[in-house]
């Protein structure tokens, strides 16, 4: 039964991050935009959160620090993207390594190369059961207003409409490039709750690139989930269930090495990909940039 | 309603270098079928754009109700009460029947939205013609007649006053255009102004109150009630005085040819689009093949030209012969734009063991390979190290024959190697070809243009629904088949 | 052209605004990465690896495929060394196995991305990212359990001994002659790609793969050639660093190099010489940034965020729609096709 729970809680723990960031990736590329970016602007939101947690003991105040450092991130990289047309994977790739950079220089010049754990507050935690946390309940909550957001709104519907035919769009006298921008600034919100998830609730830490791929783990479960809201909820969840087994698993001691659990999130992500063959169903504009005329 | 008359006057268009309307006016009457004739690249599209406010004239206007129009986009056109249904569909594949409906209705309504809700004034159409259709479908999975009935929808979902429906039954059954047809009559019982452009004679006079036609650009018949024209005066000004060019006199090189027997081509969709054609195209002259883009036309002349596999049939080419092939697309198929004049030779030069020797291309050999076909074929350029994007279309095809037609290949493909170009670059391929055949080659050109098939080909057929035709080419591009 | 220029003359100027502001700090990263010999051959050995994936990944992206999955080609290359050793550590030529098992390795590992993509329609960015994730583990499983090295106390493979690693000129540096192969293949590449007809071949493809298509050239075949190439160059990079630096493999054995590589490949112009020259300049910043570090300036980290704010100056620069740039979205455009 302990074992049970401790699986759960470290599922909740690894799937709420998961969820939360894609979310707001999966609206973003419905709308035609693939943000390779995403594990930098996550790994910049810990690191902010981290930082202004670390100095006011607020970690309510380090969400919102993450949150803000993770939109203005976004907003130069949907600038390159959306505003100039900028070929897509090479921004991203860009922003990854600017904060890499970035977080890891300043981490160094603030706390020293030190090694040590520097502990910041965490939020409240309910310690008896499952350490639930508030955030947690954004978890459930990100997901549904994403959906309604893309199924049940005007704008959902202009937003697809941009990553299928930014052309029909456009004929219609909307603006592709601010449809598209105001899902960036969704996604750059749900990547920042994420990112500052993992320093204030997750590991009350922060080290050099601890986001690990994560980015790119969100990145893999929306193309898993084939684009849905409900696919890549489905898709974190099984994700997150990998590295709650790996927890038990690594405690086991079996002898499947704990590698292949670790390697399961992106293993499972390619093998959906071979299944779904080229009959994709990935946005048809996706990552294609869009000029008016 | 108030009825209003829309009106477009003396517009005039060009593209580049070429004219695509030249002082053109017509007029839509509300509670009339306005059927608008003509061959493909006559300008009914133009005209059709023009009209919708998406294009805007370079000069002459529009017209509603007596009073100026000015339309900046198509959406200003449908607030104006003008929808267009057309010919290639507007539709977005991934999306739900009722999702495409409320898309077109985007721009009104609260922000919180109810596919069916925003689809459902659509639908009531969909009622009143007795369709069936589901709203929740997508739209992917629909035939080609299905899409069709919901991009009529879609126009109609905004009540206009105007529908222009643009070669909608290119693509469609008898079955389904006899519907189409009844759709058009009931709205124009309602007091709506239709324009149908087709290029079926039939068609045009079965169901239009009156007829224009359109070619090259400028109307040759003016509003003429229906009742007073036939099919053949109709097929005379449309593609004018056509001449089969009996010359044929060019000696077939001991009779060889290429034959096409029953070929069938399957697109992405496993449909036939080229549906058992026969050609012999013999040696020495040029074969012509007419017809109006979309059916079958490229997807033929990329079998012949061994671009693209066939599903059953055969094509026998004789031993030792080349192929060369200009495709339609110049852009897209013929050049890569990016890339140098030379590299663009050099997609054709690669194969030349003169230029290469293991593998390796000389680069001497190049540049002075590529600097005498340039010269040769009169291609204006400041070095052959430009990007082929960065030349006029003329000097693009002239670059694409120079590569095509250098290596002496006894079979020559070309489709449509003239579109968009100016009368002295057009006439520069058209002698080049001409050549081709008078030096015994065998020279199978795909043309939309009538005239210019009756200027140079030997013999021409009509491509007809992925089939090869033979008689009276004027009748047999009327659709009188 | 222009553009490149714009690109140098704005990176001057910022350079120049940072040597007014922390010119202590840019003359000791300057020293650190030119000012002696010991200065020279640190930047040296910091390029080789850099131009080695640089050069991969631009024979890749010039056939249209882009391949962001560097990091993991080069860790199967250098996995593949560690394997040949501990499996025939006495082969007659011993150093050649495993610097053919190293190209082997890597140039498999980008086949699969390759394969996936001709066969299946898997997205080839998608694809290479997700494989690198998955090298990550393998590695990470080889120092833990089979490759272990034979004391079993710390997480890496045996060391290669001395005499199998690559020559040094000078021993107290790291510079090993292993650096030559990086020049040579920047010639041999620029060589294959701008001078011979396949070369030209899988240039059209990635231009244009429907002119290609056209004239009749199999656009899937040099697809896969070129990536297989790709991934065979960048595994070498790997068996390379392994013969030349570290003769073990670890977790840390890649600072990302498969990912450094790609502003490399960029600000080099996609031309395998231009890249030669992109990695000489950013292995001198490696350089000088290990020196502020040691002086306690800055931290390593500081090498991503200059290669970033590079590569977003490089892209503002750079003309909205240039065709290398526009790699990326043709390939999804491809994929659903």
């Amino acid at each position: 039964m302990n074992e049970v729970l401790g699986i759960l809680s470290a599922m909740l723990s690894i799937g709420t991050p998961l969820m939360i960031a894609a979310s707001g990736e999966t609206v973003l590329e419905r709308a035609g935009v693939l943000n390779i970016g995403l594990e930098g602007v996550m790994l910049c939101s810990a690191f902010f959160a981290f930082l202004t947690d670390s100095a006011t003991h607020s970690p309510w105040l380090g969400l919102a620090a993450g949150v803000v450092s993770a939109v203005l991130l976004m907003a130069v990289s949907s600038a390159f993207v959306i505003k100039f047309a900028c070929d897509q994977v090479v921004t991203g790739t860009a922003v990854n390594l600017l904060s890499l950079g970035i977080t890891g220089s300043l981490f160094a010049f603030a706390f020293g190369k030190t090694g040590k754990l520097v502990a910041v507050e965490s939020v409240p935690k309910n310690e008896a059961f499952l350490s639930l946390n508030p955030l947690m309940l954004l978890a459930a909550a990100a997901p549904l207003f994403a959906w309604i957001l893309l199924t049940k709104t005007r704008w959902g519907l202009a937003a697809r409409g941009c990553g299928e035919s930014p052309e029909s769009v456009s004929a219609l006298g909307f603006s592709v490039i601010k449809t598209r921008l105001q899902a960036s600034g969704f996604a750059a919100v749900c990547a920042g709750i994420a990112g500052s998830y993992l320093t204030i609730a997750q590991t009350n830490s922060f080290a050099p690139n601890m986001t690990a791929g994560i980015g790119f783990v969100v990145l893999a479960a929306v193309t898993f989930g084939r684009w849905s809201i409900a696919g890549t909820v489905f898709a974190s969840l099984l994700i997150a269930l990998g590295y709650g087994a790996q927890f038990w698993l690594k405690a086991k001691q079996t002898a499947i090495p704990y590698q292949l659990f670790d390697a399961l999130p992106y293993l499972s992500a390619l093998i959906a990909l071979i299944c779904a063959g080229r009959s994709s169903s990935a946005p048809a504009s996706l990552a294609r940039p869009f000029s008016p005329k | 309603m108030q009825p209003a008359d829309l009106e477009a006057r003396q517009v005039s268009k060009r593209f580049g270098g070429t004219t695509a309307l030249r002082s053109v006016s017509l007029r839509i009457a509300p509670g009339t079928i306005h059927a608008l004739a003509g061959e493909n690249g006559a300008g009914k599209s133009t005209l059709v754009s023009v009209l919708s406010g998406n294009l805007r004239p370079d000069s002459g206007g529009l017209l509603l109700n007596g009073q100026p129009l000015r339309l900046k986009s198509a959406a200003d056109g449908e607030d104006a009460g003008i929808s267009v249904v057309h010919q290639h569909f507007a539709l977005i594949p991934a999306f739900s029947v009722a999702e495409n409906l409320a898309f077109a209705a985007l721009r009104r309504g609260p922000f919180l939205l109810n596919a069916d809700a925003l689809a459902a004034d659509a639908l009531q159409f969909a009622d009143k013609l007795k369709w069936n259709v589901t709203p929740s479908a997508k739209v992917a999975d629909l035939s080609v007649g299905e899409k069709q009935r919901i991009e009529i929808l879609r126009a109609l979902a905004t009540s206009p006053r105007f529908v222009l429906f643009d070669e909608p039954t290119a693509t469609l059954t008898a079955g389904e255009a006899d519907q189409l047809f009844q759709v058009m009559r009931s709205l124009a019982s309602e007091g709506v102004g239709v324009l149908f452009i087709t290029h079926r004679l039939r068609e045009a006079l079965s169901v239009a109150d009156r007829v224009s036609v359109l070619r090259k650009g400028s109307m040759v018949l003016s509003e003429i009630p229906a009742s007073e024209l036939d099919e053949s005066s109709l097929a005379r000004a449309m593609v004018g005085d056509f001449q089969s060019a009996a010359r044929g006199s060019h000696t077939a090189a001991g009779g060889d040819q290429i034959s096409a027997q029953n070929v069938v081509v399957q697109d992405a969709d496993r449909r036939n689009v080229v549906d058992g054609a026969n050609l012999a195209a013999p040696f020495g002259a040029i074969t012509g093949i007419a017809g109006v883009d979309g059916n079958g036309q490229t997807e033929f002349a990329e079998a012949l030209a061994g671009v693209r596999g066939i599903f059953a049939g055969s094509i026998t080419i004789p031993s030792g012969a080349e192929v060369a092939y200009i495709p339609q697309d110049r852009a897209v198929d013929g050049l890569a734009l990016d890339m140098s004049m030379q590299d663009n030779l050099m997609i054709r030069g690669q194969r030349k063991p003169s230029l290469v020797r293991f593998g390796f291309i000389s680069s001497r050999r190049r540049r002075e390979w590529c600097s005498r076909l340039i010269e040769e074929y009169d291609v204006r350029a400041e070095s052959i190290n430009q990007s082929a994007g960065s030349l006029s279309g003329g000097n693009q095809q002239k670059l694409i024959l120079a590569r095509e037609l250098d290596s002496n290949p006894g079979v020559i493909v070309a489709a449509d190697p003239t579109r968009g170009l100016d009368v002295r670059a057009a006439n520069f391929v058209r002698q080049k070809l001409v050549e081709c055949a008078a030096e015994g080659r065998c020279v199978i050109l795909f043309s939309s243009d009538l005239d210019e098939l009756s200027e140079i080909a030997d013999k021409v057929f009509v491509m007809s629904r992925g089939r090869i035709l033979e008689g009276d080419v004027a009748s047999l591009m009327g659709g009188a088949v | 052209m222009k553009r490149q220029l714009i690109f140098y003359a704005l990176a001057a100027a910022i350079a120049a605004a940072a040597c007014l502001i922390f010119g202590d700090s840019v003359s000791i990263a300057a020293r650190g990465a030119f000012a002696d010999s010991f200065a020279v051959h640190r930047t040296l050995v910091k390029s080789a690896p850099l131009a080695l994936t640089a050069i991969g990944l631009i024979v890749a992206w010039r056939g249209g495929m882009f391949n962001i999955g560097g990091e993991g080609q080069l860790l199967m290359g250098a996995l593949a060394c560690a394997l040949i050793y501990r499996l025939a550590p006495n082969l007659p030529f011993e150093r050649a196995a495993l610097l053919a098992g190293s190209a082997i390795a890597g140039g498999t590992y980008a086949l699969i991305a390759a394969i996936l993509y001709t066969k299946r329609g898997v997205n080839i960015v998608i694809g290479t990212i997700l494989l690198n994730f998955i090298a990550m583990q393998i590695v990470s499983y080889a120092v833990r359990g089979p490759l272990q090295e034979p004391t079993h106390s710390i997480p890496q493979t045996a060391s290669l001994p001395r005499e199998l690693m690559f020559g040094r000129p000078n021993p107290q540096t790291d510079l090993h002659w292993g650096v030559l192969f990086a020049p040579v293949l920047a010639v041999a590449c620029s060589i294959w790609l701008f001078r011979t007809a396949q070369g030209f071949r899988i240039r059209l493809v990635g231009s244009n793969f429907r002119a290609a298509r056209a004239a009749r050239i199999d656009a899937d075949k040099h697809r896969t050639i070129c990536m297989g190439v790709s991934g065979a160059i960048i595994g070498l990079a790997g068996g390379i660093e392994f013969l030349g630096t570290t003769g073990y493999l670890y977790d840390g054995f890649s600072p990302g190099w498969g990912f450094l590589g790609i502003p490399v490949a960029l600000l080099g112009g996609l031309h395998p010489l231009g890249a030669l020259a992109s990695a000489f300049g950013f292995g001198a910043i490696i350089a000088g940034t290990k020196q502020l570090e040691a002086a306690g300036r800055a931290d390593s980290s500081l090498v991503f965020a200059i290669q970033g704010a590079a590569l977003l100056l490089f892209m503002l620069a750079q003309a909205v729609r240039t065709s290398s740039l526009r790699a990326s979205s043709r390939i999804v455009e491809g994929s659903d096709a």
